[in-house]
């Protein structure tokens, strides 16, 4: 048995046992490949076919899972400041359908994507949701980089659609629009709501360096900077708006996508 | 019941090109050369057209001396049904390519 083979043996192992005979033709294939390099190459497409399972709803699950996870996590944060305000009944009365609307146009798209009968396979999952964690990583690195955070919603909503773009081009390639869209849209979904957390997160409990003076130079510094922290905010909740309509166009595009039954 | 969906491009090249011969039993490697797919790209379609019955698939009865039997491919009726209708209303560009061209996409 060659190195390649005992690769392949090996990571044979991570597939599930109904896949057992997928592993074996591949394993069978492999030996049928003569050239070294193709073989290597062979080799390397079915390590990512190990990888990525197809057909496995594990990806999908675990990507809801997380987006719910990240929603419910933000219903309590916003329920929370609600109920510590001096007048909660009055803000659930003036805010609460806007923010009813607003989850559940987020949620109708993450659970739209990630659903069984979705288009989107596991490496559209994968894309989308890998590059707008990048969006929101890049945005954390921006702001600690070159502090405060900008006042302005302008860069992070170019970061958003850079972030976007780029999903779609490594979703498109060789030629899949549909894919492509799907990627993109959900990489700006997850960007623009990631990025709304991330500067709540700072605006609450941030350094007072990465906090953009926006209130009056003529009160103390600490009540500059306090103030500053609740008014940071405000900007971006056009941001999360955003996210929430590409987050209804990502449920329709992934509707849009269902597949089809056959008997 | 199985489900299906609109196939990709890549998709409808291993359709087509199995539908090319439907009673000729093909190898993955050979098969994959012949649309241009890499293993990472074609095993993932055979896969899901085997999950949804579009896909039968047997094992050589007469492998090559020394070497283990290779599984082997064809569409089932649903499968050339479904290549026919892929066929039918797919652009020119998602045809399968006669030079093995690798891609690197499922």
């Amino acid at each position: 048995m060659n190195p390649s083979d005992r690769l392949l043996s090996a990571a044979l192992r991570a597939l599930p046992r109904e896949r057992d005979e997928w592993g074996r033709a591949m394993r069978a294939e492999l030996t049928a490949v003569d050239s070294g390099a193709e073989r290597w190459r062979f080799l390397l497409g079915c390590l990512r076919v190990i990888m990525l399972r197809p057909g496995d709803a594990w990806t999908a699950r675990l990507v809801r899972l997380a987006c719910c996870g990240v929603l419910a996590g933000t219903v309590a944060g916003i329920v929370a400041g609600i109920a510590s305000s001096a007048n909660p009944g009055q803000k659930l009365r003036e805010g609460g359908w806007i923010l009813t609307l607003l989850i559940g146009t987020y949620l109708f798209g993450f659970l739209a994507v990630t659903s069984r009968r979705c288009a989107a396979t596991t490496r559209v999952l994968l894309i989308g949701g890998g590059a707008g964690l990048a969006i929101v990583a890049a945005a954390a690195v921006l702001m600690f980089a070159a502090p405060p955070v900008p006042r302005s919603v302008g860069p992070a909503v170019l970061l958003v659609a850079l972030g976007a773009l780029g999903a779609a081009a490594l979703a498109q390639r060789p030629h899949d629009d549909r894919a492509a869209a799907l990627a993109g849209l959900f990489a700006a979904t997850v960007g623009a709501l990631g990025i709304v957390i991330l500067v709540d997160v700072i605006a609450s409990a941030g350094p007072a360096d990465l906090i953009p003076l926006v209130v009056p130079v003529t009160l103390p510094p600490a009540v500059q900077v306090s103030e500053s922290r609740i008014e940071l905010v405000d900007p971006y909740i056009a941001l999360l708006f955003l996210g929430a309509l590409v987050s209804g166009f990502l449920g329709a595009a992934a509707l849009g996508t269902r597949r089809r039954t056959y008997s | 019941m199985t489900r299906s969906r609109r196939p990709s491009p890549q998709t409808v090249a291993v359709l087509s090109a199995l539908a090319a011969d439907p009673s000729r039993w093909r190898h993955g490697y050979d098969l994959g050369q012949e649309v241009g797919l890499k293993a990472g790209s074609l095993y993932p379609i055979l896969i899901r057209l085997s999950d949804r019955g579009l896909l039968e698939s047997s094992w050589e009865t007469e492998p090559e001396q020394g070497r283990p039997a290779r599984h082997l491919y064809r569409l089932t009726d649903a499968g050339l049904a479904l290549a026919a209708e892929a066929a039918s209303s797919t652009e020119p560009a998602a045809q399968p390519r006669q030079a093995p061209q690798p891609r690197g996409a499922w």
